[in-house]
């Protein structure tokens, strides 16, 4: 009985220790919001930031963890499969790279608070860097926080003990009045009561539980990364963006470093893609006839063919008259002709008793017959061959053996394909003689280097006729494709060339452009520009040589809230 | 009177502001008095000239006031043609710090030097020796971006 009587008294004070365990975890409320992104961002001192002109290193250190973004400090473009090597004070430090594109490395030193000057080797294909800088491990916090939980303990201790006592002697006053049993179920639910209460020192931090459908798709595949701390981009109160590393690269945020220079000014031109004359022909039939296959067969489309090869005969058509006048015509040559002979054979014998201009005269008639006899004879059957003007590739074959064909239908093109010329037509007359270079892009945005040919002085259609050699590379082309023709006048203008994609509006309607100004961080920078062409703008007011200006998900930044 | 010393202090801090406004790309525009590249670390100038396997560091100020290097110790750290050297700096007299290992003259190579004055902590500072623009020719070798 005593040892129940004991356990009864201990019990309360057993409960009041076990009870504060309990942590009352609540709904979705999304508390501590506001104060994220400025605390990530500057008060957090585990963050190592270096940059060299080619590599950009973000770490972010946690309970000893560290965790590093390469990236290539122009184009922001990831460095992965690189070995990365942090050294500092002699110690060494080897950093693995991870699924998801960082590297980590974990070391007990770095869980000393302190200064440490750190070199950080970087190697990858192509790039080697060594950086410096200081990595600050803030011990402040820790201690704080050790020293408040400390208080929080001792309070809560010295609460308890109050209410222990206190319950202990209601309990014995309930004791003396009541029985032994009844006197137990106040000083449980007393318990439960304080232990309910007695909680403060775990609530947590402002990590986002409660998956709200905000920032939407980044927010939530960011959760999944390892640090709480910097969840999603956000928008601070200066305008600026804070996006941490994964998030730029689930954006695909790419750079350029810029620079002032001058810029030609660029028309765009409507052209398309035509033969050059000295290496392309056709193949014309000079008379009517009937198409006959040469050896080998015609040519396929596409085929190789050198200068002067046969790809097809003619034979001309004649009406039956016209055959029959030269068959009738054949015939009196030949019997002309074996009379002359005859003659010329005979008069040969009398040869002294002849003056001789007689013999020659009557051999001069065999021959001459003889040879009218053989071109008769010919033009009745001879056939015309159709020969390849140029070397190249047959580009047009529409015959078929057999077919009748007039004069001058044209039955073959051949061209070559890596001598092709573009053919432009400018409605600004101004571009007259301020060609300085040109370029093209095909509809399927194949880049053709052009060298500018010449202009035609006389309006077509209102419009003035260039011509552009293509130089090589030579893409697949084929005559008559549409190409649009990049001409750069000799006008310049001073300016940053910035691609169309990268000018933003601002909610005033203000043309913006990005400006990658700290590993996350991204400033927007109003500025004034003119346009180049249809991919280029010429910011002339706004920027600084050396900005890294966002190129690739501008728009994808602006939507960030 | 009474302001004069708390003014001259003010204006000794506003001037002083001027010091950090050394970048990478106007030193490199800078002719060093040996020859070598110049770079800012923190309150110092640090020049680094390299020969074949020898390293020199001269410690200045941002005035150019040279600064004993009498008990400081230091290294560089030279990455060239994918190989890295460590080479220890002692002090060689004035305000030289000098070393000597065997490494490459590669065009992209980098040196951290990190120099300890005496009593000081270790302060570190990075180069491209090789890739500085000369003040006089017009290379396009844009090495400081």
């Amino acid at each position: 009985m005593t040892t129940i009587k004991k356990m009864a008294i201990y019990l309360p004070w057993i409960l009041v220790l076990l009870m504060p365990r309990f942590v009352f975890a609540h709904g979705d409320e999304d508390h501590g919001n506001e104060a994220r992104a400025p605390v990530s961002l500057s008060a957090s001192g585990s963050l190592l930031e270096l940059k060299s002109p080619d590599v950009e290193l973000l770490g972010v250190l946690q309970d000893g963890k560290l965790t590093v973004f390469a990236d290539r400090y122009a184009t922001n473009e990831p460095i992965l499969n690189a070995k990365i090597e942090l050294e500092s004070d002699g110690r060494k430090l080897q950093l693995l790279a991870t699924k998801d594109g960082s590297y980590t490395a974990a070391a007990d030193w770095l869980k000393q608070p302190g200064t440490h000057e750190v070199v950080v080797r970087v190697e990858a294909a192509g790039l080697e860097d060594l950086l410096i800088g200081t990595l600050q491990i803030p011990g402040l916090k820790p201690g704080e926080d050790r020293g408040r939980a400390w208080l929080d303990y001792g309070k809560w201790a010295a609460g308890g003990l109050t209410g222990a006592i206190a319950l202990f002697a209601l309990f014995k006053r309930i004791r003396r009045r009541k029985g032994a049993a009844s006197s137990l179920v106040l000083p449980v639910c007393a318990a439960f009561l304080l232990g309910g209460h007695s909680n403060p020192g775990y609530a947590h931090g402002d990590e986002d539980h409660g998956d709200k459908p905000k920032a939407a798709p980044v927010a939530a595949a960011m959760n999944t990364v390892a640090f709480a701390a910097q969840a999603s981009p956000v928008r601070l109160p200066d305008g600026s963006i804070f996006a941490p590393k994964p998030a730029q690269r689930l954006l695909g945020i790419r750079t350029e470093l810029v620079k002032t220079r001058d810029i030609a000014k660029t028309l765009e031109l409507n052209g398309h893609v035509s033969a050059d004359p000295n290496f392309s022909g056709r193949v014309q039939s000079s008379q009517s006839g009937r198409i006959v296959a040469p050896a080998g067969g015609f040519p396929t489309l596409g085929m190789k063919v050198g200068k002067g090869k046969v790809l097809a005969y003619i034979e001309p058509a004649a009406s039956n008259i016209d055959k029959g006048n030269q068959q009738a015509q054949l015939a009196e040559l030949a019997s002309n002709l074996l009379l002359a002979e005859k003659r010329a054979e005979r008069l040969e014998q009398l040869v002294g008793s002849l003056p001789q201009k007689e013999i020659d005269a009557a051999r001069a008639e065999a021959a001459s017959l003889k040879a009218r006899k053989a071109a008769v004879a010919a033009s009745l059957f001879q056939r015309e061959a159709l020969r390849a003007p140029v070397s190249g590739v047959v580009s047009r074959a529409d015959v078929v053996a057999g077919q009748v064909v007039e004069a001058r239908e044209v039955l073959f093109e051949v061209l070559d394909p890596s001598r092709l010329r573009v053919e432009a037509v400018a409605y600004d007359t101004t571009l007259v003689g301020q060609v300085a270079s040109a370029s093209a892009a095909t509809s399927g945005n194949q880049p053709l280097t052009l060298a500018f040919i010449g202009q035609s002085y006389q309006l077509r259609e209102q419009a003035l006729p260039m011509q552009f050699a293509i130089k090589p590379p030579f893409p697949t082309l084929s005559v008559g494709q549409p190409v649009n023709v990049f001409v750069q006048s000799q006008q310049t203008i001073r300016g940053i060339p910035v691609p169309q994609g990268s000018l933003m509006k601002n909610n005033n309607g203000e043309t913006i452009v990005w400006v990658h100004a700290a590993a996350e961080r991204f400033v927007p920078k109003q500025v004034g520009v003119q346009p180049l062409d249809a991919n280029t703008v010429a910011v002339l007011e706004g920027l600084h040589d050396g900005d890294r200006v966002v190129t690739q998900g501008a728009a994808l930044l602006t939507q960030i809230r | 009177m009474k302001y004069l010393k708390p003014s001259v202090l003010a204006l000794t801090m506003f001037f002083a502001q001027g010091a950090f406004a050394h970048s990478d790309e106007y030193l490199d525009t800078q002719t060093a008095p040996h020859g070598g590249q110049l770079r800012m670390v923190q309150q110092y100038h640090y020049e680094l000239v390299v020969k074949t396997n020898e390293v020199s560091v001269y410690i200045t100020d941002h005035a150019g006031k040279k600064i004993d290097t009498q008990g400081a110790t230091g290294t560089a750290t030279i990455l060239s043609s994918k190989s890295k050297a460590s080479v220890k700096l002692v002090p060689a007299g004035d305000n030289q710090m000098k070393g000597s290992s065997k490494f490459e003259l590669a065009p992209d190579m980098k040196v951290v030097v990190s120099v300890a004055l005496s009593g000081q902590t270790a302060l570190q500072g990075r180069f491209t020796p090789m890739q500085r623009t000369p003040p006089t020719s017009t290379s396009s070798m844009s090495g400081q971006m």
